[in-house]
């Protein structure tokens, strides 16, 4: 165990030094014959923000799972200090004073936030009532100034509020090393910078270790120290500071090449193909639009205003309680998924893992998921379509194997594969890469020139004043006065949070 | 199902209050170990497991609760040992349905179904299975002077025997235990999120091997209660489906301690109600009595199961992302 005093007691001695809190050492890590990583080193140092970045797939969370004691390496050693550190749980890693929030949440949604926090103190604590939990939430989030109900269920909070409370309960055991996993993937800008704040203050007060896996350069040229670059599992640029780099450099270095910028051929208007008259549904309290052939829509909003209940009323996954949707002239009615992709409504939700994928079942077999009655049998187009997308990952593998982006990738693949008429696009390129997020981005452009329709649901306003032709913003179950450009992008983020 | 004595009734005797005094007594006494299985079965589910086996386990728990206090004349010992039969068998289901991941409703049916020829058999090569099975000793009644005089509730409550006590007092420990304690959250976050459970350190086939051996304890003492506590022999099959009751129970429950014992005591004294209508002269045909329990139950279940919260990963084996 590292010497250094924990952090209750003061901050870690010599930060200013940025000494090694944690050495990684020659560690790669193979999955049957997929390499996940190769021999990777690195230093993670008291007192700073380490960023690392990588594409989809690049190995980003397997190495954080292997900190964190979730995973072991194949071969690579690690050190805690001069000490060799091989925690085989992830109990173990956290007594070592290394915790870890998780790319996707690791909350139970039917407890409350309390008991949520006390899930994650072990036994011999002795600080296990609910009572106790509770102070002690309230007290984390004070000192960062965050508002979370302890009684609240989980289920209940934002995705925001959860993040926040992951952020929480990782720092209830009061660790030297932070290793945040894509924590601001599911927030807004606004959200993500003041936990960027956060963190940094994190940092500054107490000297921790802090290492922050994004997809968005932004966030690591304003709040990271040192940034690292994995490729294939390999270290391609080792960890370095940030120092004068900006955001298309890193995103060149990550690639490997010049992300080419997106491009609209033919924005030419058809007829009608959806409209949507009154409906409400759940939060959803009222929705009149129309998309037209040809058409993106952009839906502009933060979490929890609404977006899920109009995503599932338009698949059929809700039944609304007024309104109706129409879509090519025929009315959805009810709650018949079939009828709809029949219809040919494809949908991207922007719960992939609710929603879209079987995790226990092959990449392939995910593929024809609700495109085929009979029995799954091998598909023979299905490689040619995970090549077209560039999906890391194996054809007879789960899905479950498949790093967060590539199971992204994955369903935009299988939604986008037969020519439908309309595409339902949900917070599409959440935990894509640059290169990735911008390929389909392109390939819903392309599918819109080519006379499609388009339903664009994003929290990230810059993502839409990109790719949109008009945009409407969400907020509190309504849907506000459709946007023509040139947009103006100040007032329709005051719209986002609800100032008119 | 009762084995209470029973008397003749006429018509006019249903309006009476000794009439239900009694109907109530021995409805108790039947709530008593479909109660404790339940209960048992509800910490098993909780965690994410399945016991289809309840029936079975219950039979083993009765057939060692039976020769354990017949050999040793000790109805305590009875008990004992039908809890640590419950122990060994949900063992090795657990084992089965845990750690080597077999299919929880095939694992539950067979352990039933061999659980059932199997506590035939021994009966049968042990103590010949006759019409007229050897007695165990019965256990004393415990009578709480004047609170037993109490009408209607008095007989149920203050004039059971001692074994029925002892159930109550494992029910009513359980349920408080579960609601303040931090072991509750560990076994639900196991049965509702285990990837969360396991990423708070906990081990997932741990806590679900504990909760499938605790839930079977209990569920072979419950059958030890049945025939120690009530019956006093052991047949074939002489559970009777109770099994199946309680794991009803717990759905009806709502995987809730105070709403399943409201179960239990529901289904007891339909139970004795039916047993006692038998005897009455009516016109309707007592095959219609037998089955009312169950048709209420079953009816409570289509109402109760509408909003149930069953933890979500109920049967489904747990498997790390990185685990082959
Ligand atoms: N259990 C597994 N079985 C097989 N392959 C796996 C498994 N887990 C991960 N992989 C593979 O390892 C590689 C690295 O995955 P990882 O999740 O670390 O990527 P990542 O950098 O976090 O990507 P993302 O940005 O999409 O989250 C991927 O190709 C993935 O398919
Ligand atoms: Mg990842």
């Amino acid at each position: 165990m590292d010497s250094s005093p924990r952090l209750r007691s003061g901050a870690v001695t010599d930060a200013s030094e940025h000494r090694v809190a944690l050495r990684v050492r020659g560690v790669s890590r193979s999955f049957a014959d997929v390499r996940a990583l190769a021999d990777v080193d690195l230093d993670i140092r008291y007192g700073e923000v380490l960023a690392v970045l990588g594409e989809n797939g690049a190995g980003k969370t397997t190495l954080m799972r292997i900190l964190s004691g979730l995973d072991q390496p194949t071969s690579g050693e690690l050190y805690r200090g001069e000490e060799r550190y091989a925690p085989r749980a992830p109990r173990e890693a956290v007594e070592h004073g290394v915790a870890l929030v998780q790319q996707h949440f690791a909350l139970v949604p039917t407890m409350t936030a309390a008991e949520n926090l006390l899930l994650f103190r072990a036994q011999r604590d002795r600080r296990t009532s609910r009572e106790q939990a509770a102070r002690d939430l309230r007290t984390l989030g004070a000192d960062l100034g965050f508002d979370i109900d302890p009684g609240a269920r989980v289920g209940d909070l934002s995705v925001g509020e959860r993040q926040r409370l992951e952020l929480l309960r990782a720092l209830d055991a009061d660790p030297e090393v932070l290793l945040l996993d894509e924590p601001t993937a599911v927030l807004t800008d606004a959200e993500a910078d003041s936990l960027l704040e956060v963190i940094r203050r994190l940092v500054a007060d107490s000297g921790r270790a802090v290492v922050l896996i994004t997809h968005r350069l932004r966030e690591v040229v304003t709040g990271a120290d040192r940034v690292m670059v994995l490729r294939n599992g390999e270290v391609v640029s080792p960890a370095a500071a940030v120092g004068e780099r900006d955001a298309d450099q890193l995103a060149h270095e990550m690639v490997g090449a010049e992300v080419p910028a997106i491009a609209r051929h033919n924005a030419a208007r058809g007829e009608v193909l959806v409209s949507v008259d009154g409906l409400a549904a759940s939060r959803l309290r009222h929705a009149d639009f129309q998309v037209h052939r040809g058409e993106i829509l952009g839906i502009a909003g933060v979490d929890g205003n609404g977006q899920v209940a109009l995503e599932s009323a338009m698949v059929g996954l809700l039944r609304p309680e007024q309104g109706r949707i129409v879509v090519h002239g025929k009315e959805l009615g009810g709650v018949r998924p079939r009828e709809r992709i029949a219809d040919g409504v494809a949908y991207i939700p922007s719960d992939r893992h609710e929603r879209a994928v079987v995790g226990p079942m092959r990449c392939d077999e995910n593929l024809l998921l609700g495109r085929t009655r009979r029995r799954l049998r091998p598909d023979p187009g299905a490689a040619e379509v995970m090549a077209a997308w560039s999906v890391k990952g194996e054809l007879d593998h789960p899905a479950d194997s498949l790093s967060g982006g590539n199971a992204q990738k994955l369903v935009c693949a299988r939604e986008l594969r037969d020519d439908p008429r309309l595409v339902l696009a949900c917070q599409p390129t959440r935990g894509l890469d640059p290169g990735a997020a911008g390929q389909l981005r392109q390939a819903l452009l392309d599918f819109a020139d080519a006379g499609g329709g388009v339903v664009w649901m994003s929290a990230d306003l810059d993502e839409l004043l990109e790719v949109a032709d008009r945009i409407r913003v969400m907020f509190h179950g309504r849907l506000g006065e459709a946007i023509e450009p040139p947009f103006d992008r100040g007032s329709i983020g005051l719209a986002m949070a609800g100032v008119s | 199902m009762s084995f209470d004595p029973v008397p003749v009734l006429a018509q006019s005797d249903i309006v009476t209050l000794t009439f239900w005094t009694a109907v109530l007594a021995s409805g108790m006494r039947l709530a008593v170990s479909t109660g404790v299985a339940a209960i048992g079965e509800m910490i098993t589910e909780r965690s994410g497991v399945l016991n289809l086996g309840l029936e079975g386990v219950m039979l083993a728990g009765g057939f060692a609760g039976f020769a354990a206090s017949f050999e040793s004349g000790s109805p305590w010992v009875g008990l004992l040992a039908g809890l640590l039969a419950g122990a060994f068998v949900g063992a090795g289901f657990a084992l089965l349905v845990v750690y080597l991941r077999v299919d929880q409703v095939v694992a539950g049916l067979g352990l039933t179904l061999f659980a059932i020829a199997f506590t035939s058999f021994l009966n049968r090569e042990i103590y010949g299975g006759g019409t007229s099975p050897p007695r165990a000793p019965k256990p004393g009644v415990v009578e709480i002077p004047v609170l037993k005089e109490i009408p209607l509730l008095g007989e149920s409550l203050f004039s059971q025997n001692v074994v029925a006590y002892v159930a109550i007092g494992v029910v009513v420990v359980i349920a408080v235990a579960l609601r303040r304690s931090y072991w509750t959250i560990v076994i639900d976050a196991v049965g509702e999120t285990p990837s969360a459970a396991d990423a708070a350190g906990h081990s997932v086939r741990l806590v679900r091997f504990a909760a499938t051996v605790i839930g079977s304890a209990l569920g072979g003492l419950a059958g030890a209660l049945l025939i120690v506590g009530q019956l006093g022999f052991f047949n074939s099959n002489i559970t009777a489906g109770r099994g199946w009751i309680a794991l009803a129970l717990v759905i009806f429950g709502r995987w809730r301690p105070g709403l399943i014992v409201a179960g239990a005591l529901l289904f007891g004294v339909l139970d004795a109600l039916q047993f006692r209508f038998q005897t009455l002269d009516s016109a309707v045909p007592f095959e219609f009595l037998i089955a009312l329990p169950f048709v209420v139950t079953l009816l409570a279940l289509t109402i109760g199961s509408r909003s149930a919260a069953a933890p979500s990963a109920l049967t489904i084996p747990f498997v790390r992302a990185t685990e082959d």
